[in-house]
């Protein structure tokens, strides 16, 4: 393996009974990355996740974390690579406090100290105890206490799930200041895409258990072409089969068109380029099955 | 050696409260009913002195055994529901993502629930047993009373009756575990219904076991695994002790080491049967069948 990578899937599939979850998933993680992880609900990220930290068996494939297997390595795992579910999920009858000293005693690479440290960022303090507080709260305490672990993947499967904008704002930013050091990386699943658009580098998008794409936003901007154009010659552009057509600007007034691809140099004379939105691509990529069935 | 300390410290942090109520509550009634109660005795031997001692003894005894029958009910209570714990709140999925061994994460709480507890009842029992008996001779005869108890023998029998618990102690749950191992897996595997299951699976098999062996095999062996475990803990050499009319209480209390050492005795060779062998292979299944529930995801996509 790499040394470079710290995630390597290949061919990953997941089977609950008959449905399959994950089906035939193939990607990388580079270190100092931030990767989204994108899908509907059900699509399988949530599966994806669990199965990188051993909490699910996969059916077929190879894959290797950190250079470690999930199932077999499982501990030695966790010790580098962190782990936050989609729901607040501290233990409701404990103080935040004896979760830190828990921790110290559970986690070689945890310290309480610097857990501390993080936790005087926010409104949580160490005394409370985890039933009396409210959601954003549990969140920011728990990312407090994994952002004092020494590891060098974070997973996080819709971390701000239900919280309100000012609480994701203060999760993202401890994030971003308090973890990623350019050599760690972030594995991330969220539905609120336009929010942390600007903290990606890479994405990774699922539909029905299947990849469709996996790529770095530099490269995103260079394969994806959007054509923002005046509707009266949405026929033309449409005639091209771009992957998506929607509306842009102020009261939708601009028509614009997303292409896998640059399209014919006539149908670029019909409009300008613009920088293609994640939700764009991922609605154009997500939203159609005879286009969703495509590998990237 | 860290990780298992830490377990440990869950255990207290999560149960200090509950563990205080059921320790605390019936100590502070019976106190009240020893101090403020009536009391009526049977056939009661003449000599006041023998009164007091066998009032004493009662008391600590007594006390001792109360707290660990509530601990040993309280763990049981507790067992049927240890396999899912954390799923109510979901803090089992924060549980998984720390690096901990699953056999660890399902040892220590069963050690702690299942000896610790009940060991630590039976020490607390003793202590408390000790104001107790202040209190009943106190009220009986007076402070004089009470310090003129035959001490060196009170104390030397009622010590020797919490070593001889707290020796059984391991024996009996391992008596017991195949039954408590069970119970848990019922509760990984079906949730709240794991009690009905158990027992209509209990009632199945047994109807089965009766019509074509004419026997009730399983039901059979069950309860010899409970009495055997009684028996680990008090009893197993079959005698016990008896303060005869008119005999000195120092003397009769002093028999009480003789006795116990003879009944631990009894209880160790009690191991050496074929029902114990067959209760430590299925204990050892029980446990590795949990370890399997809970590497599997411990039941979060059921």
């Amino acid at each position: 393996m790499d040394p470079n990578l710290l995630v390597e899937a290949r061919s990953l599939g997941v089977s609950y009974g008959a449905k399959r979850a994950l089906d035939g998933v193939s990607f990388t993680i580079p270190r100092g990355r931030v990767v989204g992880l994108l899908g509907h609900n059900g699509a399988g990220k949530t599966t994806l996740m669990k199965a990188l930290v051993g909490l699910v068996k996969p059916a077929q494939g190879d894959f290797a974390v950190l250079g470690l297997d999930p199932l077999r390595d499982r501990v030695a795992l966790l010790e580098q690579a962190c782990y936050i579910p989609d729901v607040a999920i501290l233990p409701r009858w404990a103080r935040v406090n004896d979760l830190i000293g828990l921790m110290s005693g559970l986690h070689p690479r945890f310290s309480a100290e610097r857990a501390r440290a993080l936790l005087r960022r926010t409104s949580v303090d160490p005394a409370d105890k985890v039933k009396t507080l409210s959601k954003g709260m549990v969140v920011q305490a728990h990312l407090a206490l994994v952002a004092a672990i020494d590891a060098r993947l974070m997973i996080l499967d819709e971390p701000t799930l239900g919280l309100d904008v000012l609480s994701r704002k203060a999760f993202y930013e401890m994030l971003i200041d308090e973890w990623c050091d350019g050599e760690r990386s972030v594995l991330v699943s969220t539905h609120q895409v336009e929010e942390i658009e600007t903290l990606l580098s890479d994405v990774l998008m699922l539909n029905e258990g299947r990849l469709v794409l996996s790529i770095g936003l530099e490269d995103m901007d260079r394969r994806f072409y959007a054509l923002a154009h005046d509707p009266a010659v949405a026929e033309q552009v449409a005639a091209a089969h771009p992957l998506l057509r929607y509306r842009v600007g102020p009261g939708s007034a601009r028509a614009a068109a997303l292409f896998d691809g640059s399209p014919p140099a006539s149908v670029q004379a019909l409009g300008q380029r613009v920088r293609p939105s994640l939700v764009d691509l991922f609605i154009a990529l997500t939203r159609r099955p005879e286009l969703d069935r495509t590998q990237f | 050696m860290q990780p298992y300390l830490s377990l440990l410290q869950r255990e207290w942090l999560q149960h200090r409260f509950g563990w205080s109520l059921a320790a605390g509550i019936p100590l502070a009634l019976g106190l009240l009913v020893v101090a403020f109660g009536s009391f009526e005795a049977g056939e009661m031997p003449p000599d006041p002195e023998q009164i007091r001692a066998i009032a004493a003894f009662a008391s600590i005894g007594g006390t001792t055994v109360l707290l660990f029958v509530i601990a040993c009910i309280t763990s049981l209570i507790f067992m049927a529901g240890l396999a899912r714990r954390d799923h109510g709140d979901r803090s089992i999925e924060f549980w998984l993502s720390l690096p901990t061994g699953h056999t660890p994460s399902l040892a220590v709480p069963l050690a702690v629930h299942l000896l610790v507890v009940p060991a630590a009842a039976l020490v607390l029992g003793w202590l408390a047993g000790q104001a107790v008996c202040l209190v009943l001779v106190g009220r009986m005869g007076g402070l004089a009373q009470w310090v003129a108890l035959p001490w060196a023998e009170l104390l030397q029998a009622t010590l020797v009756l919490l070593l001889r618990f707290l020796a059984g102690l391991p024996l009996a749950v391992l008596w017991v575990l195949p039954l408590v191992l069970l119970l848990v897996l019922m509760n990984a595997w079906f949730k709240r219904w794991g009690w009905v299951v158990l027992a209509l699976a209990v009632l199945a098999l047994n109807l089965i076991d009766l019509f074509t062996t004419g026997q009730r095999w399983l039901l059979e062996t069950a309860v010899q695994l409970v009495q055997r475990g009684g028996l680990a803990l008090i009893g197993a050499g079959g005698s016990g002790l008896s303060i005869g009319m008119g005999e000195d209480p120092a003397a009769a209390l002093g028999r009480m080491p003789a006795l116990a050492w003879q009944d631990f005795l009894a209880a160790l060779g009690g191991l050496v049967s074929p029902l114990f062998a067959g209760a430590l292979v299925a204990s050892a299944l029980g446990f590795w069948l949990l370890l399997r529930w809970r590497a599997g995801g411990a039941g979060l996509s059921d």
